[in-house]
């Protein structure tokens, strides 16, 4: 207001003189609509940044058949893809866009680390503890590394996500027809669902008769002696694992182990009380070389993966109803990237030297690419297009196997 | 004696090495209680996915252990001595407990080997059975790698 009276400008240096009104004037206005601009973008780049990124509560469990056809995608754009569009390669080639890249994923709920990453956390916790206090027993070093590890944050976060896993198994279980669960199998299945506890120190007690497990990569379902079923998990997964989608389907698949078909071997009064239509999955499997065909496979004894193919097949169920959820609020490449995140740590599988595990576990290529890969449940979250050929994915109904939809057709 | 720590190190170094190869011992020693002379231990277990392996290996007058997560290395450190010599007795009594093993095929083996001057023990078992001592020896096996400072 003093450059327009005509005032003489009082901190205006000498070679810049107050008769230069309209400069001055034109420099304000300049400045002025310069300053509005980069407020109005920042206040836009920060909204979508917040509407991009923010993650929100685990989403409600919506009903889900196994045999049904799926919803359409609620993400999927109007535009028909046009000759030369090109689908992520996650829909071509899941293996290679998940394991072999070099840089990891950052989903809105998190990324993944690697095994090693979280279990040499954990023994660093140790050495600290122990460093501090050398006089301690290991009890105490126990319930102070379970103190630490295992904050009330991150063992409500995987507390919710059980939750949200039991809930989601056990309305897919009830959503299923009679002819592929009847109620007798129903209520065994979802009995042995919710029977299934699971054990989060503090205090660390919870955990004496299995103490290493605190510095451990790695959630197990277990049967004790006594009948009772209970999920552990690794204290050096609990600081490795931030995705929320990875632990979904792993809890999912250690829960999934649960009713899994060799589990339900041997349940009295029956020899076998797996429903009938696990039968037709189990063909499947092995039809698709889901499990694989040892030389001296014993179905659910040795050299055998039917457990392990069912746990992952049902953790890739649940995991894409999760995906789903949240496809309403991710934009496409977030969705992917939760995606790739809730298989990551199957890829380290691939290095092992333990040929235990490819006895028990199908390769970690046949776990990516064919039993989550080829889920047309996860395709058509991802947007990516139906399978050609005779390929059909595993379901529970043997008369109407699930074909994988094309996203576009479902918009018409 | 500090002329004598280089040469220490090294022996106790191939030690580990040798125990951790599950070759021969390159050291001969004719002492055969735990107490005295040159021994090693070696545990391997399978958990989860992953295979698991420590190590720890004794002079008269150091020790030293290492702890490996399939080819990764997690930790390698000097042990106590006296604590190492007090792991080492109970590494050897619960390898000549009568181990149970279940009826089913075992998904969780281990295996531990044990040397005390010329004498070597294996054992192989299943980690379901032999579930809480197994996993307690295995985590004193892990603490005793923080013991010395």
């Amino acid at each position: 207001m003093q450059l327009l009276t005509g005032k003489p400008c009082p901190l205006s240096k000498p070679s810049i003189s107050c008769d230069n009104y309209p400069v001055r004037l034109r420099y304000l206005i300049i400045g002025a609509t310069g300053g509005v601009s980069a407020s109005a973008l920042v206040g836009l780049g920060l909204f979508w940044h917040l509407k991009n990124s923010q993650p929100t509560n685990p989403p409600d469990v919506s009903t889900h058949s196994l045999t049904s056809e799926t919803s359409p995608l609620k993400t999927a754009t109007d535009r028909k893809p046009s000759s030369n569009f090109e689908y992520p390669l996650i829909c071509s080639d899941p293996y290679k866009a998940i394991c072999l890249r070099t840089t990891s994923h950052r989903d809105p709920t998190g990324s993944v680390h690697s095994d090693v990453e979280g279990e040499v956390q954990a023994l660093r916790i140790v050495e600290e503890i122990i460093h501090e206090h050398p006089e301690w027993t290991s009890e105490q070093v126990d319930e102070e590394l379970a103190q630490i590890i295992y904050t009330p944050k991150r063992v409500g976060r995987i507390q919710s996500a059980f939750r949200f896993v039991r809930a989601t198994i056990e309305k897919t279980i009830r959503a299923q027809p009679t002819e592929v669960f009847s109620k007798k199998d129903k209520r065994l299945l979802v009995n042995r669902i919710n029977s299934v506890q699971l054990e989060l120190p503090p205090p660390a007690a919870l955990y004496s008769d299995q103490p290493d497990l605190f510095t451990k990569n790695d959630v197990f379902y277990q049967q004790s002696t006594n009948g009772s079923r209970k999920l552990r998990v690794g204290g050096a997964f609990v600081m490795s694992i931030k995705s929320w989608f990875n632990l979904v389907f792993t809890l999912a698949h250690e829960l999934g182990h649960s009713i899994d078909p060799c589990e339900l071997r041997g349940i009295p009064p029956e020899k076998d009380s797996a429903p009938a239509a696990y039968k037709n999955l189990t063909s499947c499997f092995l039809k698709q070389g889901l499990v694989s065909h040892h030389k001296n496979r014993s179905e659910c004894g040795e050299n055998d993966q039917l457990s392990e193919t069912f746990a992952d097949w049902i953790a890739v169920q649940i995991t894409a109803i999760a995906l789903k959820e949240y496809a309403t609020e991710f934009h496409k490449p977030l969705i992917q990237a939760a995606a790739m995140n809730s298989v990551r740590d199957l890829c380290e599988q691939d290095d092992t030297l333990n040929d235990l595990d490819s006895e028990f576990h199908p390769s970690p290529k046949v776990r990516i690419e064919k039993i989550f890969g080829n889920s047309p449940e996860i395709r058509n979250v991802l947007g990516c297009p139906s399978l050609e050929g005779s390929l059909k994915y595993c379901t529970l109904n043997p008369e109407t196997p699930e074909r994988p939809k094309d996203p576009m057709e479902l918009k018409k | 004696m500090k002329f004598l720590m280089p040469f220490i190190i090294l022996i106790a170094l191939t030690l580990i090495e040798s125990g951790c190869a599950s070759s021969k011992p390159k050291l001969d020693t004719s002492k055969q209680t735990p107490e005295e002379g040159d021994s090693n231990i070696e545990i391997t277990y399978v958990l989860g996915h992953n295979r698991y392996k420590f190590c720890a290996a004794a002079t008269e007058s150091m020790a030293a252990g290492q702890t490996f997560i399939e080819r990764e290395k997690l930790q390698d450190s000097k042990i106590d001595l006296a604590k190492y010599t007090a792991f080492l007795k109970r590494v050897s009594e619960f390898s000549a407990l009568p181990q149970r093993t279940p009826a089913a095929f075992c998904r969780s083996p281990f295996t531990i080997a044990v040397r005390i001057g010329k004498r070597k023990e294996v054992l192989s078992g299943c980690r379901t059975g032999n579930e809480a001592e197994l996993s307690k020896i295995i985590q004193e096996g892990e603490f005793l790698l923080y013991s010395k400072k």
